[in-house]
């Protein structure tokens, strides 16, 4: 009877201490994994931070260009302007010799 | 991040009518004794003051003309430099997703390893307190 009772305390025991030490190595897994994934998570968003700053950058270099574009299509309506006061001036030119130098010059020019 | 906005861009159109463009040369046609004569029979041209104007005035519409080619290959540049802006933009914004993707599958794993931990703690809980009672039960029935 004694025997009976000492081998189920036993196996009692045995059972307790293995509960025990399934639930501390799940606890201590979780714990593990938990740190691995917010150790990842911050990788992640370290290297999504980095990627926003380089579209922060590219982003103002669009709109840079996007300015410029604007200034050169400016530009360009000041070259006709300019053309045209010039043109008209050039046809009411009386002085020959103004009229040659402008030839001369013209011709260098294009 | 502050989200990014650009403007849409319009589309460029050349519009030359606002440049003067001289009338047509209007020539007298002279012999060799600088007599007028019918153009067929004409070795040269005389020009007015009025006339001879003209030229310049075309060779100031063609610098004008070269001038805008020089500035339209400007800006077909930064077009072709804000294209490729873009196209890197767009690449950054793709490894963006894949980043928030990989952050979505990280979140996904820990939760479900969390629950999995959970319902495994769970168990082995009931585990202990059922063993420990059946055993209590026995050794009380045996004791009896």
């Amino acid at each position: 009877m004694n025997t009976i009772l000492i081998g189920l305390a036993g196996a009692g025991g045995l059972a307790l201490i293995f509960t025990l030490y399934s639930q501390f190595m799940n606890g201590d897994k979780s714990k593990f994994l938990n740190i691995l994934s917010k150790f990842k998570q911050k990788e992640v968003l370290k290297e999504i931070d980095t990627i926003n700053e380089k579209q922060k950058i590219i982003g103002n270099d669009i709109k840079d260009k996007e300015k410029l574009s604007k200034e050169s299509v400016e530009k360009i309506k000041e070259i006709q302007k300019e053309a045209s006061k010039d043109i008209n001036k050039i046809l009411h030119e009386k002085n020959l010799v103004n009229i040659d130098k402008e030839i001369n010059e013209l011709w260098e020019d294009i | 991040m502050d989200n990014i906005k650009f403007e849409k861009s319009l589309h460029y159109e050349t519009d030359i009518s606002g440049i003067t463009k001289p009338e047509k040369l209007n020539v007298i046609y002279i012999d060799n004794n600088f007599k007028e004569v019918p153009i067929k029979d004409a070795t040269q041209i005389l020009l007015s003051n009025k006339e001879y104007n003209k030229i310049p005035a075309l060779l100031r519409l063609c610098k004008a003309y070269k001038d805008i080619i020089y500035e339209q290959e400007k800006l077909v540049n930064i077009k072709v430099d804000e294209i490729n802006s873009f196209k890197e933009f767009i690449k950054l914004e793709q490894m963006k997703k894949d980043g928030y993707f990989e952050l979505w599958t990280i979140s996904e794993n820990a939760y479900r390893q969390e629950r999995y931990d959970a319902s495994m703690n769970r168990f082995t809980s009931y585990l202990y307190f059922e063993t420990i009672i059946i055993v209590f039960l026995i050794v009380i029935i045996l004791a009896l």
